[in-house]
């Protein structure tokens, strides 16, 4: 209410699972789920007409054995409609990505749980998503995991864009020039578009004896170098020192509490 | 292997198994990569190079055929150029629905456009043995032992000889499609069978499945891919064959490969182009020597690496081009054998299964109506075994994504909602315990683990491979069958071999 009073963008996640905190039926869950954003969303709406809010519901199951929290099991159709119905109510939507449930990074679990993710949310017409980064259902970080989402992100970005269809992608004068049984390596047009012709992810990066690197070895390299490189703009130096101290105020106050 | 491999292609006594009904993809909704324009540019520019570049047949049975309906060939360099009214007249005849027969008709593939059936890979060179772990060449038991386990899943609706019977050299794919026909009940589709003369045996042994000529046009058990020759190439052997098989009413569909940059053009939409012009010319033929003969067109182009010239399958934009296929296809008004599942990994793994899973949802939302390639690693060249199950928890996630969302008045469960009300839980409710057990659970990720968490999904994958070989035993052919298919194995060795 306070961040909707100042305009600051405010969103309401729910989390319902089926079985445990929802009924055991996947409309039932979203329509619980529902409920609860919209019904925090009309406060706020109330107390700041016009405020900025999104919805987010990510939904997820409970494993009847045992209780626990499963964001992937097999029968998860349906992961993306929480999209449809942010916009149905007329408001951005925050997407429910990534977050596998497998234990470790890099495991056969971590890359076919989430990827088709990025696609299928992206085809929906989601406005942002978070969850890139985590395994064991969103609570422990391998930095490598950001490198490894990001590939199925870049992946889901190349299929989602336009394909060209030109004279000049079609490359009709050059098909006649090299004919049946002939190759196109030798040719001008090959030389042109070939550096562009295929953007290497992680699993292509070729390691010293010519071979493909392990895809986790070549992402915990990548991120050593971008820590080690990567310098992003520094926050001006008064927001620095503003931001400090509202934090030491923050503490002073809320540690009396 | 837990189990004693058993002899390929003769099976030995012992209680039969009920082989799993199939679970097709049904998609509730669809997409669209192209728009109709672009599809135009397309079909206009795979006419300009059939008409004007044309295409190299070295096939004098295919090039006498071609010269008969008013196709301009030189016989000399065995280039044929195509008038676009005559790819047109001829590709009006293929049929854009028809049946795949299996040999039990509950496993038929009607491929009317609703639902995508899936094979398993084929052809591969190598296999990690199943006892020792060590890789090697690969057999006929191998092909053997995939059918049973191919059998077994719900996913694999139709059999692609998963490896190459490299022991049977001379005839290794009658050997193949014996050690296929002996080991499942389903559709068994070969891409190896080259020359009529091993077509000839082939639709002899597809004959004997059948029982008949009339069941076998009406519910062909075999059919074949042939792979073009890029660029613009038809393969002799694999083009006789396909009008042996079309002849005989059997389905065969043709394949481009052409390689972004090295056997096509460094962009995508030219080698597009380049790969629907091979395809396109080789349907023709069909149509024009058997008008009206099933046929399909398959699209599977990799993108060559800049450095090292290699085929990569799951390059990052390359997969894109595996559900423009199946849009081709159908703008051609055939179905569409698609590329799935093809991954660069070399074992199974964060890779294997990160680049598997998104060209399965593509095509099957695309409307494909069939696409293979469950099972195997390093670009389709390595069987280990535990890959197909880990490909076939993939697909039925993806079926299941597909399948839409049930919001029928009672899948709400408004009145649940209303008896547990806020902050209370629905553990106790009738409600949870019914549907919770409707719930299909994965056999792979959520196996409990001694103490905490779950196994690792690829031991328990290895494992399942392993029961499956032990404990599912398909129905067994027919005694006379077996019989007739041993005989004309034995004269195809004794006339090819």
């Amino acid at each position: 209410m306070v961040l909707a009073e100042a305009n600051v963008p405010v969103g309401f996640l729910a989390m319902p699972t089926m079985g445990t905190t929802a009924p055991a039926t996947l409309a039932g869950a979203l329509a619980i789920g529902d409920a609860e954003v919209i019904s925090a969303t009309v406060l706020m709406q109330m107390v700041n007409p016009g405020a900025p809010v999104f919805h987010s519901i990510m939904q997820a199951w409970a494993d009847p054995s045992s209780g626990r929290y499963v964001s992937y099991p097999l029968d998860a159709h349906g992961r993306y409609a929480p999209v449809e119905m942010a916009h149905h109510w007329g408001m951005p939507s925050l997407g429910a990505c990534y977050g596998t449930d497998s234990r470790d990074a890099a495991t056969w679990q971590s890359g076919s749980e989430v990827a088709l993710d990025a696609y299928m949310i992206g085809l929906t017409g989601v406005e942002f998503v978070t969850g890139m980064g985590l395994t064991h259902t969103y609570t422990r970080l391998y930095p490598e995991s950001l490198i490894l989402d990001d590939d199925i992100y870049q992946k889901a970005r190349y299929y989602l864009m336009s394909m060209e269809v030109t004279p000049e992608t079609l490359a009709l004068d050059t098909i006649d020039a090299v004919g049946p049984g002939g190759h196109f390596l030798a040719q001008k047009h090959t030389r042109r578009y070939m550096r562009e012709a295929m953007k290497r992810g992680i699993a292509h990066q070729i390691g010293p004896d010519g071979s493909y690197r392990d895809p986790r070895e070549a992402a915990i390299a990548q991120v050593k170098w971008i820590l080690a490189n990567h310098h992003p703009d520094p926050l001006e130096e008064t927001k620095q020192r503003e931001l400090d101290r509202i934090l030491a105020a923050a503490d002073r106050e809320l540690r009396k509490q | 292997m837990a189990s004693q491999p058993r002899r390929a292609g003769k099976r030995i006594s012992m209680t039969t198994s009920v082989t799993p009904a199939l679970q097709p993809i049904r998609p509730a909704y669809h997409v669209r990569i192209l728009e109709d324009e672009q599809l135009k540019q397309i079909r206009s520019a795979t006419l300009e190079i059939l008409g004007d570049v044309g295409i190299h047949c070295p096939s004098r049975k295919a090039l006498a055929i071609f010269a008969s309906h008013g196709a301009q060939v030189d016989f000399e360099t065995e280039i044929v150029r195509l008038p676009a009214d005559l790819v047109l007249q001829a590709m009006s005849h293929a049929p854009r629905f028809y049946r795949m027969g299996a040999r039990q008709p509950d496993f038929d593939l009607n491929l009317d456009g609703t639902a995508m059936f899936c094979a398993t890979d084929g052809c591969g060179v190598e296999v990690i043995d199943f006892v020792s772990g060590e890789r090697r060449a690969s057999r006929k038991d191998d092909v053997a032992q995939l059918a049973i386990v191919s059998d077994y899943l719900s996913s694999i609706a139709f059999y692609w000889p998963i490896v190459s019977a490299q022991d049977c050299p001379k005839t290794a794919p009658l050997h193949e499609l014996d050690a296929s026909y002996n080991n499942t009940v389903k559709h068994v589709q070969s891409e190896t069978i080259m020359g009529a003369k091993l077509a000839d045996y082939a639709v002899e042994m597809a004959l004997v499945m059948a029982g008949n000529r009339t069941a076998l046009r009406q519910r062909p058990p075999l059919s074949l891919l042939v792979c073009c020759i890029a660029p613009l190439g038809l393969d002799p052997e694999g083009t006789e064959s396909a009008l042996v098989f079309a002849g005989a009413g059997l389905p065969v569909g043709f394949m481009s490969m052409a390689n972004v940059g090295s056997t096509g053009p460094a962009t995508l939409a030219g080698t597009l182009v380049t790969g629907d012009a091979e395809i396109v010319a080789a349907m023709t033929l069909i149509q024009l020597a058997h008008p009206g003969a099933p046929v399909f067109h398959s699209m599977m182009p990799g993108v060559m690496h800049p450095h090292t010239g290699a085929y990569l399958a799951t390059a990052m934009e390359g997969t894109l081009l595996y559900p423009i296929g199946v849009e081709l296809a159908h703008m051609w008004g055939v179905p569409t054998l698609a590329g799935i599942f093809a991954t660069d990994g070399q074992v199974p793994g964060w890779q294997a299964g990160s680049e598997a899973a998104s060209s399965l949802l593509l095509c099957a939302l695309a409307g494909a109506e069939t696409g293979s390639g469950l099972g195997l690693l390093e670009s389709c060249t390595l069987l280990d075994a535990p890959e197909i199950l880990l490909d076939s928890d993939i697909y039925h996630r993806i079926r299941m994504e597909a399948a839409g969302l049930d919001t029928g008045h009672l899948s709400f469960a408004l009145d649940v909602i209303s008896e547990v009300g806020p902050r209370g839980n629905f553990l106790k409710h009738r409600h949870t315990r019914e549907n919770t057990r409707k719930r299909i659970l994965s056999e792979l990720t959520m196996q409990p683990a001694s103490g905490h968490g779950f196994r690792d999904p690829i031991d328990v994958a290895r494992e399942k491979v392993n029961w499956i070989i032990k404990n599912h035993h398909p129905e067994p052919l027919e005694k006379p069958k077996q019989k007739e298919l041993a005989r004309i194995l034995a004269a195809a060795d004794n006339q090819v071999g």
